[in-house]
């Protein structure tokens, strides 16, 4: 469960870029937080895993304050990354392997990295190839499965989409439904109007770092979410 | 956890090209170093023996007990091989002399044929370890933060339950695992090229002190390293941080080293050699005024010098000559000893305050060098390997104590009172001028003042000694050289690893302050780093 009150965050060049932002996302629930860049999302990620301070409020992650006991909080949350360079030197299963130990899963075997790279929609070939020669879906693919085996409560992705082809994406889907269905809390930050449709139950609109609208599954499946979606884009032009 | 990231980094580094042209380098230039110091020190090796042979031979000569001036030889160090040192600068071997308490070593034996080539063989293997491990130490780190930091690694890492100190304080030991092989090749290497060396043979106090300096190798680097994080710490691009980086290590590596020196000659200014040498000059001058005006006073022997030699230290042999003769000779033997011995008290005032002011530069020149951890790494290991300028006081301060020993028995009544001073032969064969022109002329003349009367002494006499080998008990090749037991032998103790950590305590003590200055302050950086 996640859950953030009040929680505002103004950086030290006054830059206002999260006002006041007010959410809960409950276990089984897929969160889908969409905004233009720039709009705050990685701000709002950035404050639940405590990576930065907010200026006021608070931040939760299974009830535990993330300001207060960063360390024990960490052990509730997957991550996926904006930016999944992760170590070029590394081939997709030691880059598993090293971020799966410092999740505190020490007794895994070579066919769980295995099994857990398949299961991203990784070749088998590239297990074993240094991640340098990856193109960028597939360095996603190897930040999804190091997120996906820490098996912690909550997952928080910061676009995990960008690089994708729509199979993997497609597989991406499917992937979270089945957390979802396991009762994990899902954060996922985006522009993907499309993937959100698809699969959200509920849609966050960010903009200048206000949370500007909340819709429920029913309601944005009824009225058109792109429409939405881009008049609100449309106001700042206005 | 922290385990996993210092192992994650280690394995991340090993198959990079920086380690790979890293150890490539060492092995390139290690070998060359070590390969011309161990050249060298063969040959002060054999220098040293040629030289003791040398001294052997001359002591054979020796025949009197004020002709006697021991000669120290300075035994080549075996650790010079890593660290040289002051040792090039300074001389191995130094004549004890009545006129002059020793202060420096004589003469440079290990003097290159061609001077102009010395600045560039005196890269020994201290100083590319200085200057190779420092540069891949900041190599290694200089961007050990931001990578992690742009890369979102960093991110991926505080995702689990562990704190940026301890991803720090892994990656800091990851990069100093993976430094630590290069060291080793390094050291490996160099003993290996020793130990295939038949002419050298190393000690436990050798061997122990390799190890001693293998450690202060890694407190070193370690150094480096904490250096290279801290700016990977504070700046936030790898560019600026390896320009940075780059001209702190010219700065401790090529600037402090040269700029203490200016520094030094600058505020302490000992007096010039030449003044120095003037005074002594003057002093020497007065010597010979003085042993003059006694040499007129004194009454002299009506029997004719045939045979004897001063040194330049007031050392006389007599021979081939009379009672009387000899105790002239002795009593002026005896005066100008003296003398001698009280002019060198009158140098040693100026020599102490010469060297007081040497040492106060020298001292200045190197708490100055100490703002960097390559000086401060240089001169533990000089002190570990006894080639540094103290190891070299205390050898000298041995010397100056041998020097007033020796200076103590040769004033004994049984040497400086005894004929033997000036001359060889021995009592019961010393004979009187009357004696020697008795037998000479076969009885004609019964004393020599009838010979001289006659001047017919100095003839007699030529001809009984050179032509006819009269009397063969009063050339000095009837007798054997003095017994060197009456006078105190030198011995300079051998140190061993003990005086080896004592001498390089207060330096290593320095290196770890600053390592834990540094990991300190990053700490308390790391800990508020903007990810
Ligand atoms: N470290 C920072 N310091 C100052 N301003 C920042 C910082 N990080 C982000 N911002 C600003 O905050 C706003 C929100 O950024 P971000 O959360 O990254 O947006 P998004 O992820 O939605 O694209 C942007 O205007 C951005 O320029
Ligand atoms: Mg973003």
């Amino acid at each position: 469960m996640l859950q953030t009150i009040n929680l505002t965050k103004r950086y030290e060049d006054g830059k206002l870029a999260l006002d006041s932002l007010n959410l809960e996302i409950k276990g089984g629930e897929i969160f889908f937080l969409l905004g233009a860049n720039g709009a705050g999302k990685t701000t709002t990620i950035n404050l639940l895993l405590n990576f930065i301070e907010p200026t006021i409020g608070e931040a939760y992650i299974n009830g535990i304050d993330v300001c207060k006991d960063p360390l024990e909080t960490k052990k509730h949350v997957s991550y996926v990354s904006e930016n999944v360079m992760l170590y070029g030197n590394f081939s997709a299963r030691q880059n598993l392997d090293f971020f799966a130990k410092l999740g505190g899963k020490k007794d895994l075997t070579k066919a769980d990295y295995y099994n857990m790279l398949r299961k991203v929609g990784l070749q088998d070939d590239a297990f074993e190839k240094k991640l340098k020669t990856f193109s960028k879906g597939m360095r996603q693919k190897v930040g999804l499965a190091i997120a996906l085996i820490k098996d912690a409560t909550n997952i928080l992705l910061d676009e995990p989409t960008s690089g994708l082809d729509p199979k993997a994406a497609a597989e991406l889907v499917a992937l979270l439904k089945e957390q979802r269905d396991q009762g994990k809390a899902i954060f996922m930050c985006t522009h993907d109007i499309f993937r959100a449709k698809e699969l959200a139950d509920r849609v966050g609109i960010m903009k200048e770092g206000r949370m500007v609208m909340m819709l429920e599954r029913e309601r944005f499946l009824k009225e058109d979410l792109e429409r939405i979606y881009l008049d609100f884009m449309q106001e700042v032009i206005n | 956890m922290v385990w996993q990231i210092s192992k994650k980094d280690f394995l991340n580094n090993i198959i990079t090209s920086r380690f790979i042209i890293s150890c490539f380098i060492c092995l390139l230039v290690i070998p060359f170093a070590i390969y011309i110091n161990i050249y060298n020190y063969e040959n002060e090796k054999k220098v040293y023996e040629t030289e003791k042979d040398r001294i052997e031979q001359e002591l054979k000569n020796v025949k009197v007990y004020s002709f006697y001036r021991p000669e120290i030889l300075r035994e080549p160090e075996p650790l010079s091989i890593f660290c040289s040192g002051i040792i090039e600068n300074i001389g191995n071997s130094i004549k004890i002399k009545f006129k002059e308490k020793p202060m420096f070593m004589d003469r440079n034996t290990q003097e290159r044929e061609n001077p102009l080539l010395s600045s560039f063989f005196n890269i020994d293997f201290i100083s590319i370890i200085a200057i190779l491990l420092s540069l891949i130490a900041l190599i290694f780190s200089y961007d050990a933060f931001i990578k992690e930091r742009t890369d979102c690694t960093l991110k991926l890492m505080l995702i689990n339950s562990i704190s940026k100190t301890k991803v720090y304080i892994g990656k800091f030991f990851g990069i100093t695992l993976t430094i630590l092989p290069i060291l080793f090749i390094c050291y490996t290497l160099s003993i290996l090229l020793i130990v295939i060396n038949p002419n050298i043979s190393f000690g436990v106090s050798e061997w122990g002190r390799i190890l001693l300096l293998f450690f202060i190798s890694i407190f070193y680097f370690m150094v480096f390293v904490a250096l290279g994080f801290f700016l990977s710490v504070v700046i936030r691009n790898s560019v600026s941080s390896i320009i940075i980086s780059l001209l702190l290590w010219i700065l401790f590596l090529f600037i402090v080293p040269n700029v203490n020196i200016y520094i030094a000659e600058f505020y302490v200014k000992p007096e010039k050699l030449a003044l120095l040498d003037y005074e002594f000059q003057k002093i020497d001058d007065d010597y010979l005024k003085h042993s003059q005006t006694f040499e007129k006073k004194l009454q002299v022997p009506s029997y004719p010098i045939v045979s004897s030699g001063p040194n330049d230290d007031g050392g006389w042999q007599v021979t081939r000559t009379s009672i009387e003769c000899i105790e002239y000779y002795h009593k002026l033997a005896k005066f100008q000893t003296n003398i001698l011995l009280e002019n060198a008290s009158k140098k040693e005032k100026l020599q102490t305050q010469h060297i007081a002011n040497l040492i106060k530069q020298a001292n200045l020149a190197r708490w100055i060098s100490c703002i960097s951890p390559a000086e401060i790494f240089k001169h533990s290991s000089t002190s570990v390997c006894f080639t540094d300028a103290n190891s070299y006081w205390n050898f000298m301060k041995q010397v100056q104590e041998y020097y007033e020993s020796f200076i103590k028995s040769i004033l004994k009544d049984e040497i400086i009172n005894s004929l033997q001073f000036v001359t060889p032969i021995t009592k019961e064969n010393i004979l009187t001028a009357d004696e020697i022109i008795s037998q000479a002329s076969n009885g004609k003349y019964k004393t020599i003042d009838e010979a001289n009367i006659a001047q017919q002494s100095l003839g007699i006499i030529r001809k009984a000694i050179y032509t006819d080998n009269k009397f063969p008990k009063l050339d000095v090749n009837y007798y054997s050289n003095i017994d060197f037991n009456k006078f105190p032998s030198f011995s300079y103790p051998k140190y061993g690893v003990e005086k080896a950590i004592t001498n390089s305590l207060t330096y290593l003590g320095i290196l770890v302050l600053m390592l834990l200055i540094l990991l300190a302050i990053t700490i308390f950086k790391v800990r508020v780093y903007k990810i």
